[in-house]
């Protein structure tokens, strides 16, 4: 049972630590400054 | 009972992202991957979210007596107040190691948050470090001794707290003491990073500077609370007793008092880097040296409800924390010395020097009388030392260390002139003329020690009044130096009240009938009768004594439910030199009580000067950063002069 619960915190909080990640390059793009 | 499923989930949670934020930061500081060193980083902070979810889990399990968890049975019942309910979160082994990685994950959060200036990789490592404790504390509650373990029978009611523990004190000395030990993670992690990443400079000095002197100022609050809580409720008529959990937690505290003098030395002077590494590492060292005496009852102690079976993974902590930061301090020793520039030796970094160099001593003097009987055991005939060792041993360097307290601040940074002596004059005459009615007494070192600290007291006053005289306003402006004056003011004051106290304390054993009296040290109470009260979980005997106009009543309970085990409950009447202190030691057949009468002078200084050093800390650092910022602006030396 806990470790169905400590599945399920981690899918939760997946995409908060994957972010950095997940960005898609069109989301840095301002911030990068790249062309393409 | 759902509970303790949730809490256990998310204390696993918790160890597979720290032990992933330890894995891949350590990856990325190697690599120099940014986006790696970022999700590292984001997983130590959901590491400690889901440390936070497990907390707020365990207190409502408390708050809701769901007796379905074991800790809940253990620590609470249903008679026990709310508030120490919900203080039974850090009243057991669990409990307590729970709030700890608490502690560490919201302090490291906060410490990583705003360290973006150090650079990815002193952040990267940093975050490593700081994941591994954390990973640690987490392994040992999810696998070892987790506070979430459910009973296959769920009892009607719970055990309740340890009668000590039943307490005023128990709502904030454990948890002030427990921060404090966790805050010292954060200047270790930090250093460690720095050496690992070659940034040996004083950047990490000053990001932690605020960390360590946050764990600095818990640990003297801890260290006067527990001695405040021993003295009340105790009731051996002391507050100090070199017991070992005292003096673990005593070491770090001396370990970063030295730090945080000699800290200062690399960031005027740019020197003693190597030694700031080492001492930082010392302080956090002994934070888990004292935990696992603590946690592991190898060593007598009154702390015995601490005692369990996680001090093995304790003890391979501590020898994975020794091997890895010793072959960090071997490997980078001698990078961080950027200016070996000889300072003269009366000065003030000669001066820091010396105080670093006693405060080791009596770091040196504790461990040993601590870790004695553990090492004599394995040799054979277990030994162990008493109160009169660490005084003869620790004495005399903690009145140096005072007398360096008067001398130090009036020196320069750079070679002393003149100027200099005629400055010590006042401190001088002080101390002289203090100490010298004291020592017609008898009280030996301790009229050294309150007219030294005296002197001391005269140095800060010169200091405040110099600079009243020349502009007042640089009170405010250099308020980090005159805050640490008056952390210094309540220093002394404390020692004032531990030498008076420990020099000064008389006390008698009488055994009276009702209307006798007795008087010790000038101050005559009369003993007026005994009652006996039927309480719901205790047999309560109250003496009733009349002192002057005051009445006192101490007493003495009996829980015949854990075993007949009885606990005092000391009288106490604060005159302003002295308290009087009344003992129950038992009422007789014949109507007569047997007391212990102790006139104790001057331990209300010890918590007036607790309260000063706290105040100096705070009014000193409140704001210091803006103002830093403001005056390099403005380009106005922050320096201290030459």
């Amino acid at each position: 049972m806990a470790i169905i619960v400590a599945t399920l915190l981690l899918f939760l909080a997946g995409p908060f630590v994957l972010w950095p990640l997940l960005k898609t390059p069109e989301e840095s793009l301002p911030v990068s400054g790249r062309t393409e | 009972m759902i509970l303790g499923y949730l809490g256990a989930g998310a204390l696993l949670a918790g160890l597979v992202l720290g032990g992933f934020s330890a894995l891949l930061s350590f990856f990325a500081g190697w690599r120099q991957a940014d986006v790696f060193i970022q999700v590292g980083r984001r997983a130590f902070y959901a590491a400690a979210a889901m440390t936070a979810i497990a907390a707020v889990l365990l207190e409502v399990a408390l708050l809701t007596h769901d007796f379905a968890l074991a800790y809940v049975v253990e620590h609470t019942d249903l008679a026990t107040p709310m508030a120490l309910v919900a203080a039974g979160f850090y009243g057991g082994q669990e409990g307590s190691l729970l709030y700890w990685t608490l502690i560490l994950g919201a302090l490291g959060t906060a410490s990583l948050v705003t360290a973006a200036s150090l650079g990815g990789r002193v952040l990267a490592y940093a975050t490593g470090i700081l994941a591994s404790i954390l990973t640690f504390f987490l392994f040992v509650l999810a696998v070892v001794a987790s506070p979430f373990d459910l009973l296959t029978i769920t009892p009607p009611d719970g055990l309740g707290l340890n009668p000590v523990l039943r307490d005023g004190g128990m709502l904030i000395h454990p948890p002030v003491v427990l921060a404090g030990f966790a805050a010292f993670a954060i200047p270790f992690a930090f250093a460690c990073a720095a050496l690992m990443a070659g940034r040996t400079d004083a950047a990490w000095i000053r990001h932690t500077r605020r960390f360590a002197l946050l764990a600095w100022s818990l640990q003297s609050a801890g260290l006067l609370l527990g001695m405040w809580w021993a003295y009340h409720v105790l009731g051996w008529g002391g507050y100090w007793s070199w017991d070992p959990v005292e003096n673990v937690a005593l070491m770090p505290w001396l370990a970063t008092t030295a730090y945080l003098h000699s800290s200062q030395v690399q960031e005027k002077r740019g020197r003693l880097g190597n030694w700031n590494f080492g001492l930082v590492i010392l302080a956090f060292l002994l934070v888990v040296l004292g935990t696992f005496i603590v946690r592991s009852g190898v060593v007598p102690s009154v702390h015995t409800f601490a005692i369990s079976a996680i001090g093995p993974w304790f003890l391979g902590f501590l020898a994975t924390c020794v091997v890895f930061s010793g072959a960090l301090l071997a490997l980078r020793i001698g990078v961080a010395e950027s200016r070996p520039a000889e300072a003269p030796l009366v000065s003030r970094e000669g001066a820091f020097m010396l105080q670093n160099l006693l405060l080791l001593g009596v770091i040196a003097v504790v461990l040993w009388g601590t870790i004695l009987p553990l090492v004599s055991g394995m040799l054979g005939t277990e030994r162990v030392v008493d109160a009169p060792y660490y005084q003869r041993a620790a004495g005399p360097i903690f009145v140096f260390a005072l007398a360096l307290m008067a001398v130090g601040p009036l020196l320069p940074w750079r070679r002393a002139g003149n100027a200099t002596w005629r400055a010590l004059r006042w401190p001088i005459a002080t101390a002289a003329a203090v100490a010298a009615p004291l020592l017609a007494t008898g009280w030996g070192w301790g009229a050294i020690a309150i007219g030294v600290a005296s002197g001391g007291v005269a140095t800060v006053v010169t200091e405040y009044a110099r600079a009243v005289r020349r502009k007042p306003s640089v009170l405010v402006i250099k308020r980090r130096r005159y805050g640490a004056y008056l952390a210094h003011v309540g220093l002394l004051v404390v020692a004032v009240g531990i030498a008076a106290s420990q020099f000064g304390q008389q006390e008698k054993d009488v055994t009276l009938q009702r209307g006798e009296s007795v008087t010790v040290a000038g101050y005559t109470l009369t003993y007026t009768g005994s009652e006996q009260q039927q309480l719901a979980d205790h047999t309560e005997y109250i003496a009733a004594m009349r002192f002057g106009d005051t009445a006192l009543a101490p007493s003495r309970a009996t829980y015949a439910g854990l075993g007949g085990q009885a606990l005092t409950h000391v009288a106490i009447s604060t005159t302003p030199l002295a308290d009087v202190y009344v003992v129950l030691a038992g009422t007789n057949p014949d109507g007569s009580a047997s007391l212990r009468v102790l006139v104790n002078p001057l331990v209300t200084w010890i918590w007036a000067g607790g309260v000063i050093l706290i105040l100096g800390v705070v009014l000193g650092n409140v704001g210091e950063r803006e103002m830093a910022g403001e005056l390099a602006r403005r380009r106005i030396p922050i320096t201290l002069p030459a």
